[in-house]
């Protein structure tokens, strides 16, 4: 064992910091700012900085360096009008340091060696598979095992003995089910004396539906797996679980990965699209979503939010499949890997079209997360075939019946002015005219001739359809009935633009409560509003109340009530958009009726002009034009109510059909917009846009061809298409280096590549490449089959190691990069809470649904989200982790403390910490000692001896009964502080959190 | 991949307290890369967008074109005629620095503030710029500045967190635990939040039906099994490790309730935060608790001042908005200035008045309720403290408070400066995260030399 001191020793002469100094040499200079553009790889400007002979020989602009020569050195030059670098002028004593040196003749002792991988790194060549060098006798059954061994032997180490059958089942069924084994499992596999029990072991535990709850995590830690949002208002995403249910099955059936991950990049727009395919696209738009953000009023900003997101999607799929960061490549060429920028850009063209579901369309945005049908193309074309002619039906028969009305409608006067949209609210809140139909929300009603709150609705808003052309000049009139004296502030009748795209506005009739019972212009920030000292609103209980607002060419608004001018005409605070008369856009304005238990709405209309105060008064003198349904059905003859009788029931008839038809399971799966051709972005700037560019891959990976030969305006479907072609390709070497050294990182807990998700020059060198490559091939040869992989890697003797220390070893390699030993690790904090309910007999088995809810939603302003932690013992909440609702802002601090990832955040490595914040959770958290008392129960149902009881605990936590001063220490624990104590301390022993 | 096993590395698979076992064990300085100003840092955010030109950037221009129209875009595209501040302002102190009637406490400690007066940010949106002033990205999932000081310093005191926030006692901040998360350091480094009621920290008290003898007992016990346990596999450090952490999770909980426990200071002292105020906020509350904290040896204290549903944030109604806000927060963190001061701390502590973005020189609505937009192209934040120039100010806003006129200031250049102060190079404080060695600053900033007291 190393003490502790020996670690601060390292600590304090070790160099993660230190090395400290500011870079104040020339070259160290050089070495930072100037060689990841000028080097003897990229060279840009055809200038190479490595070498003091090519700096001197320079490049188009001429010699870089001339010693002793300042005023002849391009670079000094360039640098101090601060052209170069071109991210931001170098400071002030980096320069002088130069200018010093180059007067000093620009002494360079050795060339700058380039930190960055160029086209012949090893992650992007073709696999190769050799063959394996021999190893003696058990270690020569399994190539990992002769190449694990060629390793050691080099090393001058040994392999380690296999472990005990006890520490293999618990070790397989950690690693396989993330769940300890059951007592008897172990009894029975150490008793097996089959000569193959270890690999019938190994193929029931694949064969068990816990494996894909368990193995789903890992992907979901690629995945970014979150159910909400995030940015400000975390609002919750329904229905994500249900791709988390997606990867489960896909891992339980053991689904190919190449078609595993053609679904991820493009199952909605497959060949053969199913349902399951089209879940699995939520991998592209899982990512965090600034919504605010996305209805900014700026182009600029908006532009940047949803190039922020491509960048992020593109992060996830490059290092997801191909271990590459292409995301780095956004503002610039690759700093590290061979990756120009362009090429980013033609990755990005292939996910354009791509979004998150949220309520979009070009002009509009409705940015709540929503879930979206889960149709195939052909399932939404038969439905579209069936629903369409009933849907024509309906919209025919609700036309007869409103026509059916308003034939017996007395005529308005032929004098008065003609209404561009008039809502009498006799039947229904549909308009006259086209467009601007509303449909009755459920909580209100129209009954009498007036829109009113329902029932029980205080309050009531209905909106219309939208505007079927440009309104701008205009006449906003409403009769409203007065129920109460009003005391509640209500704006009854409105114009709204939906979008803040071109311009959001709002005007209308608004009483304004308080003291002064004013009407005004209702607007966005009361920009358009002023005080306009009106008569204080006095109408009797019971009397109707005529109001009408006049927005006029000129920018003026008059406000009239009962046919009179309600104060003066007034102009808007002047010099900003909202001083001038607002357009209302067709597609976009709606019409927006709000009814209270004070105020009722009986009449409104909408004049496409400024009608004049004497138009003003005749409408108001002629009154309101609405008749109540009875009314106006006692109006008919025979003949019209027949008519009208047989369109009613035409109509119950089509919406019965319409209902019969099922309705579409809901989704979070990509959305597809219609996206522009893809530019090259200036240092990844939206307003430096450059040349257009196809869709198309990385170049540098070799083997696939990285052109797609599609047209920069090729659809989505054909561009993603190719890009799951190009990156599940036979011939892509990276595809499935990246996914075997994925299941060789979570079995032996460092990958064969340290870093899973980075392939590139960062992430270094595999420790054992031909091994990789091996593993590779197989995988690709035998379709992709992830249960083959762990079973091959499974049954190597590497493996199945025991995890004991050999000092020797452990000098020469700390780390266990050659696999002298199993190494041991504490449990992932998911299978920590996992396997406490298991022993404790409360796990709730159910797989598969709407994960349980650990928390209360708080509902702050309108769309944001407060998530307030509420655990429960509740048998729902006692489900496995996977099944935890996964809100980006409603983590667990327990499960925090024990390193889950954040919700939102790629993790393809986790650490695994030691705090005094993990160590107060497993003391003292509300699950672990509810844990811990039923566990205790758990033992006293089973057994009454004390010394059963015991016994029991120890082989469930620990596969073991008590040994040495185990005995008689627990004995006493449970005598003096009873079992929970006893099963508390248990469930926080190392030995429990810990697998060997 | 030898870069690999740096001692950060080394630190957490050692595993250690809230921060650094083995280095306070040997009471080891934490490490910096060249000599610090400053021991440890005191955050006060100012959540929603303190308006600059009402509190520290004084523009008699901008009062004199009031109602005069000026074109430029804004974030809810309402932008209005320009306004001047409704607030007066003066000069303060031996320096003379303008800080108007808002923010009178302060004021009296003009003397000792650094004001940069020519901030940029680069959202205009609540969430991202909150996270850009803490982590120095608009995405989420990045380290915030308290996570990489630790991640860096390490605690000053094992039995605390290195790095402790101190929410709005209402509120959260839009984001919530985002804008102290440790993102892809190590889960050690993020911010503990200590909460106004309850447990300070999670789960710092043993279960209330719990016999404490039996606790006690079966601490004993756990004790036991670790250490054999440890003992018989050996070259595992993080199993003495956590033997370790339960030990410190055991003394926490008996010194954290009394560090949170104000009463235990004088009268005057609670009377001069405004702890008998009623302050909604709680901001009394958690300044005194943050300056205790700051002397308890904890690294990194950040508070905040409102939140997704109380705060600067004054489309509207800016005269009460910022009355409102400034009375909350102006007597308390003068109060935290003087006190600090006081006891000779500041001398060694950097403070920080932040905010995520200032706001619109032209009006949102107008007449008596009129407010301002957001606006994140040129704002105020200060320092105090530890290695900054007292009394000072740093760049200007150009007449109206529009744009920087001169010396802009990044977010990339307020971190660098702070991380500078606290003796570290921000270029050299990196992560490999997924491809990058990941900085606080990501590929930008530069130290604003010119705030730097000799």
């Amino acid at each position: 064992m190393r003490p502790l001191a020996s670690f601060a020793t390292v600590l304090l002469a070790a160099p993660g910091l230190a090395a400290a100094e500011p870079a104040t040499s020339a070259i160290e200079i050089l070495q930072r700012r100037c060689v990841s553009c000028h080097s003897t790889k990229v060279k840009m400007a055809n200038l190479d900085l490595t070498r003091r002979e090519t700096a001197i020989r320079g490049g188009i602009r001429g010699a870089a360096i001339k010693p002793a020569d300042l005023a002849g050195s391009v670079l000094w030059q360039r640098i101090e009008k601060g052209q170069m670098p071109p991210s931001a002028p170098l400071p002030a004593e980096e320069r002088r340091a130069l200018r010093e040196w180059i007067e000093a003749g620009a002494p360079w002792s050795a060339p700058i060696v380039e930190k960055r991988a160029g086209p012949e790194w090893w992650s992007l060549q073709p696999l190769v598979k050799s063959t394996a060098p021999p190893a003696p006798e058990r270690w020569a059954r399994s190539p990992i095992d002769r190449w694990v061994h060629a390793g050691l032997e080099k090393a001058g180490l040994q392999p380690s003995p296999r472990a005990d059958r006890r520490t293999l089942i618990r070790r397989l069924s950690i690693d396989l089910l993330g769940l300890p084994p059951d007592p008897a499992a172990v009894d029975a596999f150490v008793a097996d004396s089959r000569a193959d029990a270890y690999e019938r072991l190994v193929d029931r535990m694949l064969a068990s539906p816990h494996y894909g709850e368990r193995w789903a995590r890992h992907w979901l830690d690629l995945a970014r797996y979150a159910e909400s949002e995030g940015f400000e208002r975390d609002q919750l995403r329904e229905n994500v679980w249900k791709y988390r249910d997606y990867v489960i099955r896909s891992l339980n059936a053991d689904k190919p990965y190449a078609q595993f991950a053609r679904e991820q990049i493009a199952g909605d727009v497959l060949e053969k699209t199913t349902h399951e395919s089209m879940l699995a696209t939520a991998l592209l738009t899982m990512g965090p979503t600034d919504a605010i953000g996305l209805t900014s009023a700026v182009d600029s900003e908006r532009e940047a939010v949803r190039e922020d997101m491509l960048e992020e999607m593109l992060g996830v799929v490059g290092q997801t499949f191909l271990g590459l960061t292409v995301n780095c490549a956004r503002c610039h060429d690759h700093k590290f890997d061979p990756i120009p920028q362009r090429e980013y850009y033609r990755m990005r063209s292939a996910l354009s079209s791509v979004w998150p579901a949220i309520g979009h369309s070009p002009d509009t945005i409705d940015p709540n997360p929503s879930s979206l049908p889960l149709l195939t193309p052909e399932e939404r074309r038969s439905r579209e075939e069936k629903v369409q002619p009933i849907e024509a039906q309906i919209a025919e028969w609700e036309r007869t019946i409103a026509e059916a009305y308003r034939t017996v409608r007395p005529a308005p006067d032929p004098t008065a002015p003609r209404p561009y949209a008039r809502w009498t609210f006799d039947v229904d809140a549909r308009n006259d005219a086209a467009g601007l139909h509303g449909v009755l929300p459920a909580n209100a009603r129209i009954e009498g001739g007036v829109l009113a709150p329902g029932e029980k609705a205080e309050t009531v808003t209905l909106t219309t359809s939208t505007l079927e052309k440009e309104i701008r000049e205009k006449t906003l009139e409403a009769w409203i009935r007065v129920k109460k004296q009003p005391s509640k502030a209500v704006a009854v009748f409105e114009l709204r633009n939906r979008s803040g795209f071109r311009g959001a506005s709002v005007d209308g009739l608004q009483y304004a409560a308080g003291k002064n019972r004013q009407w005004e212009n209702t607007s966005i920030g009361r920009f358009r509003t002023a005080g306009v000292n009106g008569a204080p609103e006095d109408t009797a209980e019971g009397g109707l109340l005529h109001l009408a607002i006049v927005y006029r060419a000129d920018d003026r608004i008059q406000i009239y009530r009962n046919g009179n001018p309600y104060g003066a005409a007034y102009l808007p605070e002047q010099g900003t958009a909202s001083s001038k008369l607002q357009t209302y856009f067709p597609g976009d304005a709606v019409a927006r009726f709000t009814a209270n238990v004070e105020l009722h709405v009986e009449e409104a209309r909408l004049y496409d002009r400024a009608l004049t105060a004497a138009e003003m008064a005749a409408s108001y003198s002629q009154g309101v034009s609405n008749y109540p349904a009875d009314v106006l059905r006692a109006r008919m003859n025979d003949s019209q109510r027949e008519a009208l009788e047989s369109a009613e029931q035409g109509l119950r008839q089509q919406r019965k059909l319409l209902a019969a038809i099922p309705v579409p399971e809901p989704a979070w799966i990509a959305a597809v917009r219609p996206a522009a051709p893809t530019h090259v972005l200036g240092r990844g700037d939206v307003t430096k846009k450059g040349e257009v560019v196809p869709p198309g891959g990385i170049s540098a990976v070799k083997g696939v061809a990285a052109e797609f030969g599609l047209a920069p305006g090729a659809s989505d479907t054909d561009k993603r298409r190719k890009l799951a072609d190009w990156i599940t390709a036979e011939n892509n070497p990276l595809f499935w280096r990246v996914a075997v050294n994925r299941v060789w990182h979570h079995h032996f807990g460092t990958g064969l590549v340290e870093n899973p998700n980075d392939f590139g020059y960062n992430g270094g060198q595999p420790s054992h490449p031909e091994l990789l490559d091996w593993l590779a091939t197989e995988f690709r040869a035998g379709g992709g089959q992830l249960k083959a992989l762990h079973k091959t890697i499974l049954l190597s003797e590497a493996y199945q190691q025991s995890s004991a220390l050999n000092a020797e070893a452990a000098k020469k390699d700390a780390e266990n990069r050659l696999l002298w030993r199993f190494t041991p690790r504490r449990v992932q904090g998911e299978v920590v809470r996992d396997s406490i309910l298991s022993v404790s007999g409360q796990l709730n088995p159910q797989m598969f649904g709407k994960g349980f809810q650990p928390f209360k939603i708080a509902d702050t302003t309108g769309s944001y989200r407060v998530y307030h932690l509420n655990e429960s013992s509740e048998p729902e909440q006692l489900r496995r982790t996977i099944y935890r609702m996964n809100a980006i802002t409603a983590g667990s601090p327990m499960l925090e403390a024990l390193d889950c990832p954040l919700p939102g955040v790629k993790m393809p490595k986790r650490a695994a910490t030691t705090t005094a914040l993990q160590a107060l959770s497993l003391m003292n958290n509300g699950f672990m000692n509810q844990q811990a008392k039923a566990f205790a129960a758990r033992l006293r149902h089973e057994t009454a001896a004390v010394e059963a009881q015991i016994n029991r605990a120890f082989t469930l936590t620990l596969g073991r009964k008590p040994q040495g001063w185990e005995i008689d220490a627990s004995a006493a624990l449970v005598k003096e502080s009873g079992s929970e104590t006893l099963c508390w301390g248990l469930l926080n022993t190392s030995e429990f959190l810990y697998v060997e | 991949m030898s870069n690999n096993r740096t001692r950060r590395r080394l630190l957490f698979d050692t595993g250690a307290g809230f921060g650094w076992l083995a280095l306070s064990a040997l009471d080891a300085p934490a490490s910096t890369h060249f000599a610090a100003k400053a021991k440890r840092v005191i955050q006060i955010f100012a959540v929603g967008g303190m308006s600059h030109i009402d509190t520290f950037d004084a523009k008699p221009e901008l009062t004199k074109r009031t109602g005069k129209p000026f074109d430029m875009p804004t974030f809810f595209g309402q932008g209005g005629n320009l306004m001047g501040c409704p607030f007066e302002f003066k000069q303060r102190g031996q320096s003379g620095l303008w800080v108007s009637d808002l923010l009178p406490h302060i004021a009296e400690s003009a003397d000792k503030l650094t004001v940069i007066r020519s901030m940029v940010a680069k959202s205009a949106n609540h969430m991202p710029a909150l996270a850009q002033m803490n982590t120095g990205f608009v995405l989420s999932g990045f380290p915030s500045m308290g996570a990489w000081v630790t991640y860096a310093l390490g605690a000053g005191n094992e039995n605390l967190p290195a790095f402790v926030v101190l929410p709005d006692a209402r509120t959260q901040p839009w984001g919530g635990s985002l804008q102290w998360s440790n993102g892809f350091l190590p889960a050690a480094v993020q911010g503990t939040p200590f909460r106004s009621e309850g447990d300070p920290v999670p789960d710092l008290s043993s279960p209330k039906d719990l016999d404490p003898g039996a606790r006690k007992a079966g601490m004993d016990w756990l004790d036991r099994m670790n250490r054999t346990y440890a003992e018989t596999h050996p070259g595992d450090s993080t199993l003495d490790a956590r033997i370790r952490t339960y030990e410190l999770a055991a003394s926490m909980q008996l010194s954290i309730p009394g560090i949170a426990d104000l009463s235990q200071e004088s009268e005057a002292t609670r009377k001069m935060y405004g702890l008998d105020d009623k302050n909604a906020s709680g901001l009394p509350r958690n300044c005194l608790l943050g300056r205790r904290l700051l002397e308890k040896g904890v690294r990194f204290v950040q508070i905040f001042h409102g939140g997704a549903s109380n705060s600067w944030d004054a489309h509207g109604n800016l005269i009460t908005n910022h009355s409102g806000n400034a009375k909350d927060y102006d007597k308390p963190v003068g109060a935290l200035l003087k006190d600090l001061d006081s006891r000779g701390l500041l001398k060694d502590t950097l403070v920080m008045g932040v905010t995520e973005f200032g706001r619109t020189p032209v009006s949102q609505g107008s007449g008596n309720t009129a407010g301002r937009d957001h606006h994140p192209d040129c704002f105020t934040c200060w320092l105090a403290g530890a290695g900054v120039k007292p009394g000072f100010s740093y760049g200007e806003s150009d007449e109206l408070g529009y744009k920087p006129a001169v010396d802009p200031v990044s977010i990339y250049d307020f971190h660098a400066t702070a991380l500078h102060l606290l003796g570290l190079n921000h270029e050299k404080l990196t992560y490999y995260h997924n491809g990058t060695r990941r900085r606080l600053t990501d590929v930008h900033g530069h130290v604003v030399s010119g705030i730097l007291s000799n």
